[in-house]
């Protein structure tokens, strides 16, 4: 997946009107709550079967720490 | 002595007071009442009264089953499933005999579990059938874990609901209770708990005398382990997803359930999701479901439900019964 295509997808699931890039900080996006997390747990199961301890979303600062979270290795 | 089992009542009792999202919206600048609608699909869950306890509702619900079903008076067992006891002793389904006005020639008792409990009733009440211990079984999943909510807990406050409900399982010619299939992983035990106030921790003023839910990681169990149980309840009944009728699972929230009846391809249209009025009301989560089918008329005698509770524990049940 394209980083591009990944903070695409991470807009719509947030359903927020902030621009996102790499270095947004997700913890000042008010949108990025516990039903968001919820939306990335199913999202990290749908599409690279892998399960995200829950603990690691608490780690979660800008949008490419969200991805070094789901895997680096997912991404082109 | 007939050893085959059938549901042949539900009894409903949810607590007159509600919490609409309203209510929390006005609590909690950052709570949006449509987003919660949306995504968890709860609009206001029903909240025990102060002096009002599990067991209070469980007796209701089972009066209220009474008078839709006069033989559930007759049962000669009765189980009683809630995390929310009246008190560490004694047994809350001895006070529930008593209060029912029902036969001291039954046997009865309690049992701690959560999201699962329901199954984990039908299952037990169908060994004590086949087993001759009982012809017929008064089961009362019944709980308040609003007792147990932080008031600031915007998260669990808006899931979860209180309510009770009261199920005859009564013994017949013809089986309708399928296999179950029953499975727990205690490694989980700490992702959804209430740490202080049994005896190993007293209660001590801290948070943890609250209920603590790891929403993430039980989300990840659920993914992991329903799909599976699906498929295996299946086999072992010898039956396809296309032969059963409804799909009623513990009402988690929506958006946990609609992932995975995605993820498992579950047919909408069978596959029930309605937790608007009463959120997760864990073990009564599942006949209260059944009661809203019933009585909308979509449950039709020879239906299959396929039935799945899974939760705290971890703990988790599922299987197939005819309506």
């Amino acid at each position: 997946m394209t980083k591009e295509k990944f903070i695409e997808d991470l807009s719509d699931l947030l359903e927020t009107d902030v621009e996102l890039t790499l270095t947004t900080n997700l913890k000042e996006v008010e949108e990025y709550d516990s039903l968001a997390i919820m939306g990335l747990v199913a999202y990290a199961d749908r599409n690279f079967g892998k399960k995200i301890p829950g603990e690691k979303f608490g780690e979660v600062t800008d949008v490419q720490s969200l991805i070094d979270i789901l895997g680096a290795e997912n991404f082109e | 002595m007939k050893t085959n089992c059938k549901i042949s009542g539900i009894g409903v009792y949810l607590p007159s007071a509600v919490l609409p999202n309203e209510e929390l919206e006005s609590q909690f600048p950052d709570f949006k009442a449509a987003k919660i609608v949306k995504k968890i699909g709860i609009r206001q869950r029903h909240i025990a009264a102060p002096g009002e306890t599990a067991l209070d509702m469980g007796e209701q619900a089972a009066k209220n089953l009474f008078s839709t079903c006069p033989e559930a008076e007759e049962a000669d067992f009765l189980l009683f499933c809630t995390q929310s006891p009246d008190y560490f002793l004694p047994t809350g389904a001895c006070i529930l005999q008593t209060r029912l006005g029902m036969s001291s020639a039954m046997g009865a008792f309690d049992y701690n579990l959560g999201c699962s409990g329901f199954v984990y009733g039908l299952a037990t009440a169908k060994g004590l059938v086949a087993g001759g211990i009982a012809s017929s079984v008064l089961l009362i999943t019944a709980e308040t874990y609003s007792k147990y909510l932080d008031p600031g807990d915007k998260g669990n406050r808006s899931i979860f609901g209180d309510g009770a409900a009261a199920v005859l399982i009564s013994s017949c010619e013809e089986e309708h209770f399928g296999k179950f299939v029953l499975g727990t992983d205690g490694r989980g035990c700490q992702n959804l708990i209430v740490r202080n106030g049994g005896a190993r921790n007293r209660t001590d003023g801290s948070p943890d005398d609250k209920l603590y839910m790891n929403g993430p990681e039980i989300f990840n169990f659920t993914i992991e382990v329903v799909p599976r149980l699906v498929s295996q309840v299946l086999a072992d009944n010898d039956m396809t997803l296309d032969q059963i009728d409804h799909f009623v699972f513990h009402q988690a929230n929506k958006y946990m359930l609609s992932y995975l009846g995605m993820k498992i391809g579950l047919p909408e249209d069978k596959f029930h999701i309605d937790m608007e009025d009463t959120g997760n009301t864990v073990s009564a989560s599942i006949p209260i479901l059944l009661e809203k089918l019933r009585k909308k008329g979509a449950l039709h005698p020879g239906d299959r439900i396929l039935m799945a509770g899974f939760g705290v524990g971890y703990s988790y049940g599922i299987g197939v019964v005819t309506w």
